[in-house]
């Protein structure tokens, strides 16, 4: 280009010079280009994988969709554990464009003032709670109008029917099952959450992710028990009123299918409420029926009967020396709680002496009653599925020491859970067939297709039909009828079945007077057994007999329990129920209402067969009910209940913290 | 002698035209969904064809006409400038806006040429003498009037770009750049201390280099200058963190650094490098970029323009888009060399200034290495004064082109 210069560089600067300096300004402006075009390099195509991360950070929502949890059934369909939805309002003060207005909406909605929303609105915090758990119905309308900074999100109540809370268990604010069968059985009833993308813009708008895969929520499978939710009330009631007349430590009953194994009723005493979780001990919590061992004491005698039946072909009228009540082995004494001298087996049996189950255990000899004991189900879990099942103690023979056989012989040197003696006696009413003890009937999924069904299943024969029913008839019917178990007898049905009253050792020595454990454990109707039950009170105070204490109640679980269910009237082929025992479950008990949600209060009442008359702050939770908690009244009974607001709002600042990082 | 060549007008047109259809379309992006969108880029869209048909006006005509009246036209924009002041509206904190009708206009970037116009007229002129103390008085004056005026709106980037081209131009009309840099360089070592020592090294090696390159001999002063500035430097590199309070560090940090302050005065430089570096080497495609659709880059169809195009096309579409930049630079440097004419030369070494410091400061800016600053990227951003401005620009230069050799003496 210089060529074309034809008129010298009028000031100084040469012409070459000049050229020279447009070429420096060119080659840095390449430089500079090149530059730019390097660290467009770098970002663009090596950390590109870094920024698009960032940015989907920032713009990708995910949105859980929580699956609906399943409900925990009993075998006629009746809800024990169910979840409710309901929705939580929240705000970003810092995104609400016209507070005025949005506070205007949510009194209307909710009849609080326009002025505590406002407040709300006014914080410095970038997430406030601005109503909690509130009924879809009562928020549908809400829910459906965008309203710039408020959202809402769904959550989930669990509601309980409040029996059987140590079985079924109770699940945590995440809605994870904890204990009991919530936990065992948490991935069928959890489902699965499901995911929607959103697209968030700068400003806090949302938009459907348009390629983004959009997971649908599948709710939780229904897991439907063996449970008959009347039945287990009536237990639960009756081990409460024996744990409370006896001033015993616990007690603990089960009710069960003798035919199938099918458990129908397992209670646990003492108990919580499950809707009001607060203040839970391990010892409310803890599935005694199946996780507590003890020696059975007399109830064991069974294995003795049964291999004294079946092995040593002894009859009824076989007559066996009695000792006049005092037995000496190795220098110990076993002693009976009366002097007998030569008996009947029979009367041995049904008078619980326990000089002659020592002596018949002997003869027998340990390699047979180990069988024996082993056959009807002892030492070895049952398999019925719950969590922390105890398998009881039963010692091979190798390690037995002298003492061992005829003390078993009465039911010590043993260790057993209720479920196992039960199951014990529900094999001899099942004509020997051991059946494996189960609650979950079926597992059923959204769509109702059954996605799991267990059957009944038969573990062993463990004795012949012809000794079970022997067994029946000659010894246990007529422990009910004419010995220590007198006081199970049910009006109208023969049952039969064994008390057991062992005294629990203690520190090493037996001799405590107030440690004992009474139980009885038998079946009903004696001639076609259908049902076994099981009765076992500890540490009862005020009387110890098992023929007192566990016999009575036995009874009456059976007794209330065939008055109002019509499917064990059947079973029995009952003819019209006596108005009489009808009349006992006509009348319900007020549950204890305090602190409770007024949703809530009014579900339990509902399920109690109650209704609630609020009056007070809608919205707010229980401060008094108008009938005392424990009370029994008629059905349909309108209980009137006092609401404020206090204890909310206590809890909904509680929740905030956590609430914080999770809408966020 | 050659023939007027078509191929000459076509190394200025087409790099223009396709920095103005990729304005385009960026602007259509960008606006794209919000409810005043369409008007955005109707309105741009006729602003193009406004520049284009000013600039087909300047590019008939008598190229004489322009220097003739330029210190009219520069009149006009001071005028112009102090109009705003008093009746202007007030945009986003700076009143440099008037309006005409529907449309707003920005003095500012029309009297930006206009000034470069007469300096470009007064430093040409043979009575003119750089050396004296008196005419570079009043070619700094002309430059900094205007400037002045636009810092009072406020607005401090467009003053910033307004004395970008003062020592380009005094330099080609012969000012000695070694008194420029000897007053430069000790000021430049002194702020370097505020980054850290390699960089006051460096700057301080190349400066004493290009000293005695200038004069092709080492004076004393030479080392006495540098090294002054060297151990100032040196003194804000030491004490820096003892003199300033700890805020007064994180503003520079943040000045130097905007991505260190996320949801600060960093925010926008930070959605910005977010945007561009998501892109990828080809885009998320045109009206796909998430980060430009979903809004997080405020008002990105003006400074920030550049985020759109590079997240939507990639890239290759933000290297196409400084290939055509670099062109239009390269063609318009090229010309300075060819056309032998000493307005034309002065006028399109300041354009060529003006336009480059847009380019530099605003991708600069977006990609991260340089503080934010406002100033809109020439043919791309969103705004019809500095869109017209430049076509204009642009069309004179083609004008001058066409005219080349009846301009040359």
């Amino acid at each position: 280009m210089n060529d074309e210069r034809t008129t010298p560089e009028p000031k100084g600067t040469s012409d070459h010079e000049f050229g020279l300096r447009l070429g420096v300004m060119a080659a840095l402006m390449l430089l500079f280009f090149l530059a730019i075009v390097s660290k467009l390099l770098g970002i663009q195509v090596f950390d590109v994988k870094k920024y698009r991360a960032k940015a989907s950070r920032q713009y990708e929502v995910m949105v859980t969709e929580t699956a609906r949890r399943g409900r925990i059934l009993d075998r006629h369909g009746r809800p024990l554990a169910e979840s409710v939805e309901s929705i939580s309002f929240y705000a970003d003060p810092k995104h609400v464009t016209d507070p005025g207005a949005a506070a205007q909406l949510f009194s209307e909605t909710f009849g609080k003032s326009r002025r505590h929303y406002l407040d709300l609105f006014r914080k410095k915090r970038r997430f406030v709670w601005l109503e909690r758990n509130v009924p879809v119905a009562q928020a549908a309308k809400l829910m459906s109008q965008k309203i710039k900074g408020i959202g809402f999100r769904r959550e989930q109540h669990r509601y309980y029917l409040n029996v059987g809370a140590q079985l079924i268990g109770l699940t945590d604010r995440d809605n994870k099952g904890i204990s009991g069968l919530e936990k065992s059985f948490d991935k069928e009833l959890r489902g699965r959450d499901g995911v929607r993308v959103f697209q968030r813009s700068a400003t806090g708008e949302r938009y459907p992710a348009p390629d983004a895969e959009q997971v649908l929520p599948m709710n939780g499978n229904d897991v439907t028990l063996t449970i008959d939710a009347d039945v287990q009330g009536i237990l639960e009631e009756e081990i409460a009123q024996a744990v409370a007349e006896f001033k015993a430590r616990s007690a603990m009953g089960i009710v069960m299918d003798a035919r199938t194994g099918e458990i129908i009723a397992m209670a646990n005493h003492p108990t919580f409420d499950m809707n009001r979780r607060s203040g839970l001990t391990a010892d409310q919590m803890r599935n005694r029926a199946v996780t507590d061992m003890f020696e059975p004491g007399s109830t064991f005698k069974i294995v003795m009967a049964a291999a004294a039946t079946e092995a040593l072909q002894w009859r009824a009228d076989r007559l066996v020396d009695g000792h006049g009540g005092t037995l000496t082995l190795y220098g110990k004494h076993i002693r009976d709680h009366e002097p007998f001298e030569t008996i009947t087996f029979q009367k041995a049996i049904i008078e619980s002496s326990n000089v002659v189950a020592a002596s018949t255990a002997m003869k027998v000899g340990p390699e047979v009653f180990y069988r024996y004991a082993r056959a009807l189900g002892f030492g070895q879990k049952t398999g019925v599925g719950l969590i922390g099942e105890s398998g009881g103690r039963l010692k091979p023979v190798s390690r037995w020491g002298s003492l061992t056989l005829p003390w078993m012989g009465y039911g010590y040197q043993v260790m057993a859970t209720p479920l196992q003696v039960l199951q014990a006696y529900a094999t001899m009413a099942n004509d020997g067939a051991r059946m494996r003890p189960f609650v979950i009937k079926s597992v059923t999924g959204p769509d109702g297709k059954k996605v799991m069904e267990n059957v009944p299943l038969k573990v062993a024969q463990a004795l012949k039909p012809e000794t079970a029913r022997y067994m029946a008839k000659e010894y246990f019917r007529a422990v009910v009828e004419k010995g220590t178990g007198k006081l199970a007898a049910i009006e109208g049905i023969p049952v039969a079945g064994k008390t057991g009253t062992a005294q629990k050792l203690h520190n090493g020595s037996y001799q405590g007077w107030r440690y004992y454990v009474a139980s009885f454990a038998g079946f009903f109707p004696c001639d076609n057994p259908q049902y076994a039950a099981i009765i076992v009170v500890d540490e009862p105070q005020t009387e110890y007999y098992a023929s007192a204490v566990a016999a009575p109640a036995f009874s009456r679980v059976c007794g209330r329990a065939l008055a109002c269910s019509l499917e064990m009237q059947k079973r029995l082929s009952m003819k019209a129920p006596e108005k009489e025992l009808l009349d006992r479950v006509s009348t319900v008990v007020v549950p204890d209402l305090k602190g409770l949600r007024e949703s809530d209060a009014a579900k339990l009442l509902e399920w109690n067969g109650l209704k609630l008359e609020p009056f007070g702050s809608s919205g707010g939770s229980v401060t008094s009910q108008s009938i005392a908690p424990g009370s029994k009244v008629e059905k349909e009974t309108k209980v009137r209940v006092r609401l404020t607001k206090r204890v909310q709002q206590v809890m909904d600042t509680k929740q905030d913290r956590r609430a914080d990082g999770a809408a966020r | 002698m050659e023939k007027y060549n078509k191929s000459d007008l076509l190394w200025l047109l087409v790099p223009t035209a396709g920095l103005i259809v990729m304005g385009l379309l960026a602007v259509y992006s960008a606006t794209n969904g919000s409810t005043e969108s369409v008007s955005l880029f109707y309105k741009q869209l006729s602003w193009a064809v406004t520049g284009a048909v000013a600039a087909s006006i300047i590019y008939f005509m008598d190229y004489r006409l322009i220097k003739d009246n330029a210190y009219i036209m520069y009149a006009a924009g001071i005028i112009l400038l102090i109009a705003v002041l008093v009746f202007g509206k007030k945009v986003a904190g700076a009143t440099s806006w008037v309006r005409f009708g529907m449309f707003s206009f920005q003095p500012s970037e029309l009297t930006k040429m206009f000034t470069i116009i007469a300096m470009a007229r007064f430093l040409s002129d043979d009575q003119t003498d750089i050396g004296n103390m008196m005419d570079l008085g009043k070619a700094l004056a002309l430059a900094l009037v205007p400037a002045g005026l636009i810092m009072l709106q406020p607005d401090m980037g467009t003053t910033l770009t307004c004395l970008s081209f003062i020592v380009p131009m005094i330099v080609l009309a012969g000012f000695d750049l070694y008194y420029i840099m000897l007053a430069v360089v000790p000021v430049a070592l002194m702020l370097s201390g505020f980054f850290n020592f390699t960089i006051l090294a460096i700057i301080a090696v190349v400066s004493l280099v290009m000293f005695v390159l200038l004069r092709k001999k080492f004076y004393f002063h030479q080392l006495l200058v540098t090294g002054a500035g060297f151990l100032s430097g040196l003194l804000t590199w030491k004490f820096t963190a003892s003199i300033l309070k700890p805020h007064q560090i994180k503003r520079i940090q943040i000045f130097l650094d905007p991505t260190s302050d996320p949801q600060g005065a960093g925010y926008n430089a930070l959605q910005a490098r977010i945007a561009i570096a998501s892109g990828g080497i080809f885009g998320k495609g045109f009206l796909q970029g998430t980060q430009t659709q979903l809004r997080y880059i405020p008002a990105q169809w003006t400074d920030f323009i550049f985020c759109v195009v590079a997240e939507e096309l990639g890239f290759w579409g933000s290297t196409l888009l400084l290939l055509l930049f670099l062109a239009l630079v390269l063609r318009l440097i090229w010309m300075v060399g060819a056309i032998k004419n000493r307005f034309v030369e002065l006028l399109l070494a300041g354009y060529v200034s003006l336009l480059l410091t847009h380019v530099v400061i605003n991708i600069g800016m977006t990609i991260g290495v340089m503080p934010v600053i406002g100033v809109p990227l020439p043919f791309i951003s969103y705004g019809g004064s500095s869109l017209v401005a430049n076509m204009m620009m642009v069309g004179l230069a083609m004008n001058f082109s066409k005219n080349r050799r009846h301009i040359g003496y």
